[in-house]
């Protein structure tokens, strides 16, 4: 029997869900690169490798259990953003319009655009003093050419076909895997921190906390994700093809950054060594690379600035043409939707001029992921009640470990919100 | 051929390659460099590539000498049509505005609705025989303030350009998409 007329016959008696189950091969689980991989490689954009670098170095591994929590947090919530979009075929901003109102939708979607146009000016700066590292010219004249060759790849170029490529370079932070070992840590404590909990009550613990909170979880990978399917038009029958695309993509996320902890918080943390440039930061690399750490630092914030920069821009006008109904898409050209691509060349240029302006690349960074920290409950609660409802999702309405998860992770996150908040009235901002 | 294909072929020999394609619009791009036409873009059907590639070669001595299609490829599909249908709902001012919406997503790109209907005060009765009970409501709404609705059921794959269609290229006010269900007749 062929497998259509397999399935037609186990439609009669089947649910959507069921009907639309693909049998995977090994061969098939080799092949899978989709918007799920792309996402989890921009997860780890430069704000967010300097704010793990930030973490290991001011809190050692106290917070890899916050970390390996967030991951299945992570995962769900990039499954329901790529779900939402194949059930209902259109991206999130669209989905918020059309159920909860302009009311709800706009300012959801201006928060994100807000946090990504700052993430995008940290993530200009990092890669402009990443460059310094290097060349040994002064970040502040960099910032200007890389954002404009930036803005014209994103433009111009297929970036969604291109960015398969650059993956590879952010391949580079799988040294930091090797610098965590060459580092020598303590494993039983690497271990007992990622599986014992252990909360300090402090401004920078907090501040830690959101900042990392909000780099994993983070708001624009929803619109992003969402946004990708739409253009791959992967359908409910590649559900499961999509859930694992997102799952290894996510996962390889969070590896990456659980080492970069280990690394930062074994060199760094253990020499009460602070980061406050990015020369700091690629020191947690010398275990590995000696006197080629910083090269090697340079090359992988160059590769994640490359890959999540883009991202970051077009997520800010996916949400915008979304809510205004325009045009919009990465695989269309310029000419084809003005509007989508001016809301990027204008991300672009307020982008520029926050890096421009800002003092300090290292914080600029951190406090980027911060805000996004304090966004991205807001956006989980919203999700997960369009995924929980049967009258939009049909057969495919979450079910309750993916409804657990995901709770529990707007749950951490606002619990951490509003610890931060407490601290900085009892304490104010941290030196 | 289609009076609007062949405007659109005489428009790129004119030089005027930034006009998009009265089917496939932005999916597809022209170069014209001296007398060698270029074809790129990412079509969802073989048929329609052929289509395109016959169309082009035709034209070979009309203007140009060569025609190259390495980079017009079909886009792998890896589901399987027949197997789940999806209803998309849009909703427009009025009668004649829906007309031309369903008109326009018919002639602009290869959605093949197995049922379609527009629907305002003067037949919202038939709305309960279209939609699931829990969206008739919605609808319902919509048509209550005036408006008319243009329902399709379509293949659940050619949804995603059906809703996109209805969001981004017509005059739609709002539109809703019924979760996928098992095609009609299985």
């Amino acid at each position: 029997m062929s497998e259509i007329a397999r399935r037609k016959t186990a439609a009669k008696r089947a649910t959507a869900r069921e009907i639309a189950r693909e049998h995977l091969s090994a061969a098939d689980i080799a092949k899978i690169v989709g918007p799920g991989v792309i996402s989890g490689g921009a997860d780890n954009d430069p704000a967010g490798i300097a704010t793990y670098s930030i973490v290991g170095a001011t809190a050692g591994y106290a917070q890899n259990w916050l970390l390996f929590l967030a991951t299945p947090m992570l995962i769900v919530v990039q499954q329901m953003s790529a779900k939402v979009a194949n059930v209902t075929k259109t991206d999130l901003a669209t989905l918020l319009r059309t159920i909860y109102g302009a009311r709800v939708a706009t300012p959801a979607v201006l928060l994100m655009v807000m946090a990504n146009v700052i993430t995008m000016g940290a993530d200009l700066l990092a890669m402009a003093a990443a460059v310094q590292l290097v060349t040994g010219v002064r970040y502040i004249y960099l910032i200007v050419p890389t954002a404009t060759l930036m803005g014209i790849v994103t433009i111009f170029l297929d970036y969604r076909r291109m960015s398969r490529y650059l993956l590879w370079l952010v391949g580079v932070f799988a040294t930091y895997i090797l610098a965590a070992f060459l580092a020598r840590p303590n494993w039983i404590d690497v271990v007992r921190s990622t599986f014992v909990p252990g909360v300090r009550f402090s401004v920078d613990y907090m501040f830690a906390a959101v900042a990392m909170l909000g780099t994993t979880i983070t708001p624009y990978l929803f619109f992003w994700q969402s946004s990708g399917e739409i253009e791959e038009k992967r359908g409910v029958q590649r559900l499961r093809r999509t859930n694992l695309d997102v799952g290894i993509g996510m996962a390889w996320s969070n590896v990456t950054a659980f080492f970069i902890i280990v690394a930062t918080g074994s060199v760094l943390y253990a020499h009460h060594a602070h980061v406050r440039t990015a020369a700091d930061a690629a020191r947690a690399l010398e275990p590995f690379a000696g006197h080629y750490a910083s090269a090697l630092f340079a090359i992988g914030i160059i590769g994640a600035g490359l890959i999540a920069i883009p991202v970051l821009a077009a997520s800010s006008a996916y949400g915008v043409a979304g809510l205004a109904g325009w045009r919009r898409g990465l695989g269309r050209p310029a000419r084809s939707a003005p509007q989508f691509y001016l809301v990027i060349g204008i991300s672009f240029l307020i982008a520029m001029q926050l890096a421009i302006s800002s003092v300090d690349p290292i914080k600029a960074l951190f406090y980027s992921q911060v805000l996004d920290g304090l966004i991205a409950p807001f956006l989980i609660v919203l999700m997960l009640l369009i995924t929980s409802s049967r009258k939009v999702m049909g057969d495919f309405v979450n079910g309750p470990i993916t409804n657990v998860i995901g709770w529990a992770a707007a749950g951490v996150m606002v619990l951490a919100d509003l610890a931060l908040v407490y601290q900085l009235a009892a304490n104010g901002l941290p030196s | 051929m289609d009076p609007r294909i062949a405007a659109w072929w005489n428009a790129v020999l004119a030089g005027e390659t930034d006009e998009p394609h009265p089917i496939h619009g932005g999916h597809i791009s022209v170069r014209l460099h001296r007398d060698r036409l270029e074809l790129r873009g990412v079509l969802d059907r073989r048929e329609d590539r052929a289509e395109l590639v016959r169309q082009a070669r035709s034209r070979i001595g009309k203007g140009v000498r060569e025609v190259d299609v390495s980079r017009l490829v079909v886009a792998p599909r890896l589901e399987r049509p027949g197997l789940l249908e999806q209803t998309i709902v849009a909703s427009f001012t009025d009668r004649a505005t829906a007309e031309l919406g369903r008109k326009f997503v018919l002639e602009h790109d290869r959605v093949a609705p197995t049922r379609e209907a527009i629907i305002d005060r003067t037949n919202a009765g038939r709305l309960s025989s279209l939609l699931p009970r829990e969206h008739v409501e919605d609808v319902q709404r919509r048509i209550d303030l005036g408006e008319a609705v243009l329902v399709m059921r379509v293949d659940e794959i050619a949804a995603f350009t059906l809703r996109g269609l209805l969001e981004e290229e017509t005059r739609s006010r709002w539109s809703l998409a019924i979760p996928p269900e098992a095609a009609g007749g299985v």
